[in-house]
């Protein structure tokens, strides 16, 4: 529509007859249409509004002046709605002046030191939740941070009106090195392999086997005449140790798959929670998360993520179970005290009905003293 | 000047006698102006007629209406198949008439 036009809609016969009276009368006529047989409508300019009435009036047309221009429905849904304009207006001068303020704290990459700890050094340097933002010198916050026992480095940097602080943490320190008063011992039936002795005395030689308890070192020296002198064992002992586990399977089996997912948002303000709840049963799994907005209110974002799940007849090979199987137990088994001559083999007995028994053998060498 | 007083101009017609008659341009078959218009004769969506100086111009075509009318200017908007004059519509009708 264009400004400073009414629209006007009519009912008559005649059209022709009325656009050319208004061509008389010269009144400029814009967009004129056929809604039906009878009814019609067009814009004229509101100068011409009261020429065009006359007409109409004169040729007994039954008529409405639908709206006016653009530009003063504009005008006039804006005084209707003086009181939400005041609103947003107060709104946006909110917005803007809380830009000079800190609105939320994020902390990262901390693991064992805590938030609070975190948190309390910004409050030292007049940073939290609700403060004046002119206060942040992410310099000298980051300096500060740095002097925190258990961190290594840090840095402290302003997004939009979040502070966000991420954190390296010291590395843990290597645990002394451990003497012990008594003789160390074999954890495990073993072949003794290797032997690196700091302190004491070695009790026994690489190719020796020894049972679970027996002792690898002694917590003594021999003077020259082959006395024992009391004293402290410290060192390790390395063998070669075989495990075996027995696991039994099943070529078919029942297992709960997941068949489609959703997120779902919730609001929690006060302890009431806004939104849809989640649905519960055995059909479901849900994994929640939530995340505290650093605002005035206490205002917390449920974050759900619900995934419907069916259970399914599934089936498998028994050499692929088998590998499975294996795969699993040598994964539970690899730890750090694990070196070398690591081997595996295993076997499979059938039991009936689908059942399987796995036997998985592992031969490895691994650190077997204990203190 | 006008588009169309630009044109008498160069086909060496005074400005007074164009005046008198009619003049229209078809835009791509989408749109008509049409400039001499004494009165608005019949508006329909497949035919609008328009009384001019020397008779009747009639605008054929489908979903037409008259998109703006200022003066004795009116621009027809829609498919426009035809614009012809009742001259030449008496024309046709008479060589109708003398066919066996």
């Amino acid at each position: 529509m264009r400004p400073d036009t009414v629209a006007i809609s009519a009912e008559g016969v005649n059209h022709a007859r009325l656009l050319s009276e208004l061509m008389g009368a010269e009144v400029r006529v814009y967009g004129f249409y056929r809604r039906s047989q009878r009814v019609f409508g067009f814009s004229v300019a509101k100068k011409d509004l009261r020429k065009t009435f006359a007409i109409l009036d004169d040729m007994c047309y039954t008529y409405s002046a639908d709206a006016s221009s653009s530009y003063s429905r504009i005008g006039k849904s804006m005084l209707a709605r003086l009181g939400f304009i005041v609103a947003l207006a107060v709104c946006i001068t909110l917005i803007a002046l809380s830009r000079n303020y800190v609105w939320r704290i994020k902390i990262s990459g901390n693991q064992t030191v805590p938030d609070k700890v975190i948190e309390n050094v910004l409050a030292e340097h007049n940073i939290s939740v609700g403060k004046n933002l002119k206060n942040f010198d992410g310099e000298k916050i980051s300096a500060a941070l740095r002097a925190t026992d258990g961190i290594k480095l840090a840095s402290a940097e302003l997004r939009g009106t979040t502070v966000c602080v991420e954190v390296f943490e010291s590395e843990d320190i290597a645990p002394p090195l451990v003497f012990s008063e008594s003789d160390i011992t074999s954890g495990y039936d073993a072949t003794v392999t290797r032997i690196v002795t700091r302190d004491g005395t070695a009790l026994v030689r690489p190719g020796q086997n020894v049972f679970a308890g027996a002792p690898l070192i002694g917590a003594y020296r021999l003077d020259e005449e082959g006395n024992r002198v009391p004293g402290k064992a410290s060192g390790t002992v390395y063998g070669k140790v075989a495990f075996t586990e027995s696991r039994t399977v099943a070529t078919e089996w029942y297992e709960r798959v997941p068949i489609g997912s959703y997120k779902r948002t919730r609001l929690c303000i006060f302890g009431l929670t806004i939104g849809k709840k989640l649905p519960n049963g055995a059909g479901y799994e849900i994994s929640e998360s939530s995340e505290k907005l650093s605002v005035f209110l206490p205002v917390t974002v449920k974050h759900a993520r619900v995934t419907r799940t069916e259970m399914r007849k599934m089936s498998a090979g028994i050499d692929e179970l088998a590998a499975k199987t294996e795969d699993e137990v040598v994964s539970s088994f690899i730890n750090a005290n694990v070196t070398s001559g690591f081997e595996v083999s295993r076997t499979v007995n059938e039991l009936g009905g689908g059942l399987y028994r796995v036997n998985v053998f592992i031969q490895a060498e691994i650190a077997i003293g204990k203190v | 000047m006008s588009f169309f007083g630009e044109i008498a101009s160069v086909l060496g017609f005074d400005e007074a006698r164009l005046a008198l008659g009619y003049s229209y341009v078809v835009y791509n078959g989408e749109a008509v102006y049409v400039e001499g218009i004494k009165k608005v004769l019949r508006l329909d969506e497949s035919e609008i007629a328009f009384l001019v100086n020397k008779g009747v111009l009639y605008v054929g075509g489908e979903g037409l209406t008259v998109s703006d009318l200022s003066g004795a200017a009116a621009l027809v908007r829609g498919s426009i198949e035809a614009v012809y004059t009742s001259a030449a519509v008496d024309k046709k009708t008479k060589v109708e008439e003398k066919k066996p």
